[in-house]
């Protein structure tokens, strides 16, 4: 039954990440003064990518080259549809959190490594920065998390967040640690999306587009699907274990959600994007190590104190 | 700029009509400086084939073929406008039309 779920909610998560991309391809044009694509231009760009001819290198590891984009965005919708099956109630599994965010991480990896394998030196750059992004970010993105979904019954589980926030309101506006912990997740995800000011893994101007760099027709549409699943996943996540809103019946909890989810990226990726030029890598390492792991820290530290 | 003036600035512009159109979706037509140097526009009736045109093109995109007609390789054609200010007889105009896709092979053939 719980199969058959996911595979319900496979679809739905694309959809609605695809769709998220096309408004924060908007609302970014908008705030630079252009029209902008519509908003379905996400989903013309996959078909078109998905008709084209599969080109692979020749200096590649031709295996892991060419089923990398799929594993990753298989794994990021995975990630996905499990928080879906968390947010409906279905899944209450403990530990579902750390597998969700464990899943999405070895997508980025997967992703990154397949990249690497194209043979070419941009692509292997951007996997050394790609690799201590990751753990930058991971750690507080992690902790932040753990802070936000410990107090549930079960443990540690998206199905737990919920129930316990639909007794006691969103944690974040109820909880020192929660507010600690969102601001902390919130920090975390630009990374989380490649997106600017963190995109050193991905920066055309630096690397090229990075590990993407060779990745054409229906490898791309399946490596972009993965990290616009990833973004989306990490930005629900987010809506649901710190701001989830009791309001009576579940679907409308659940819509609300998925709007809280829109607003936070809107937020913390799309504004922040706009607003603020790339950073260097050593930079990305540093704030990680900074900001978001001593809100992550000082929410963990609240949680354990008993101001939960 | 600061980054509060470009925060500002940018959730301004979100409620801004764009400074852009949906081009080629919208209708509307785009206006262009009077300056712009776009498709050629030959008139052989005014061509006395002095060939200077051919002399002063950089880019080598005009040709002679038989009896001094003049053919221009579009391909090649830089559009610096360079053949309309030597022509003497101004036979040779760049206008400002900027669309030169053509949708098919007769489409261009007749033009």
């Amino acid at each position: 039954m719980l199969a058959l779920e996911l595979l319900a909610a496979a679809p739905l998560i694309a959809t609605a990440s695809l769709l998220y991309d096309g408004v924060d391809r908007k609302v970014r044009a908008r705030m630079q003064g252009r029209v902008g694509p519509p908003l379905v231009q996400p989903f013309y760009d996959f078909v078109k990518l998905l008709s084209k001819d599969r080109i692979v290198p020749r200096a590649s590891a031709r295996l892991i080259y060419t089923t990398s984009p799929l594993l990753s965005s298989a794994l990021a919708v995975t990630a996905g549809s499990l928080l879906l099956a968390g947010l409906a109630g279905s899944l209450r599994v403990p530990g579902d959190v750390v597998l969700i965010l464990s899943l999405l991480t070895v997508a980025s990896l997967l992703l990154m490594v397949g990249g690497a394998s194209s043979g070419n030196p941009y692509a292997a750059v951007s996997l050394a920065r790609g690799v201590s992004v990751l753990f930058s970010y991971k750690v507080p993105m992690m902790i932040s998390v753990i802070a936000a979904s410990a107090g549930g019954a079960p443990l540690l589980s998206v199905a737990g967040a919920v129930e316990l926030q639909r007794k006691s309101g969103p944690l974040a506006l109820s909880s020192v640690s929660g507010a600690l912990a969102l601001a902390s997740f919130l920090l975390c995800m630009p990374s989380e999306g490649e997106v600017t000011p963190f995109d050193v893994t991905t920066a055309e101007t630096e690397v090229v587009y990075g590990f993407m760099i060779e990745y054409g027709g229906p490898y791309l549409a399946l490596a972009k699907l993965a990290k616009s699943v990833s973004r989306f996943t990490a930005a629900l996540l987010a809506s649901s274990l710190f701001l989830y809103t009791p309001l009576g019946s579940r679907p409308v909890e659940l819509a609300a959600c998925a709007l809280g989810a829109v607003v936070l990226a809107l937020i913390s990726i799309t504004a922040l994007g706009t607003f603020v030029a790339r950073v260097r890598v050593r930079q990305v390492a540093g704030f990680y190590l900074r900001l978001p792991m001593v809100l992550a820290l000082g929410a963990l530290a609240a949680l354990l104190l008993g101001r939960f | 700029m600061g980054i509060g003036k470009i925060m500002k600035d940018a959730a301004t512009r979100l409620f801004r009509k764009p400074s852009t159109i949906g081009y080629p979706l919208k209708p509307e037509r785009v206006e262009v400086p009077d300056s712009y140097r776009g498709a050629i526009d030959f008139d052989p009736k005014l061509c006395v084939g002095c060939m200077l045109c051919v002399r002063f093109c950089p880019s080598g995109a005009i040709t002679v073929a038989d009896k001094r007609r003049i053919a221009f390789d579009l391909a090649r054609c830089i559009y610096c406008g360079q053949c309309a200010e030597v022509c003497p007889r101004k036979a040779i105009k760049l206008t400002k039309e900027f669309e030169l896709i053509y949708e098919s092979i007769e489409s261009f053939k007749q033009q």
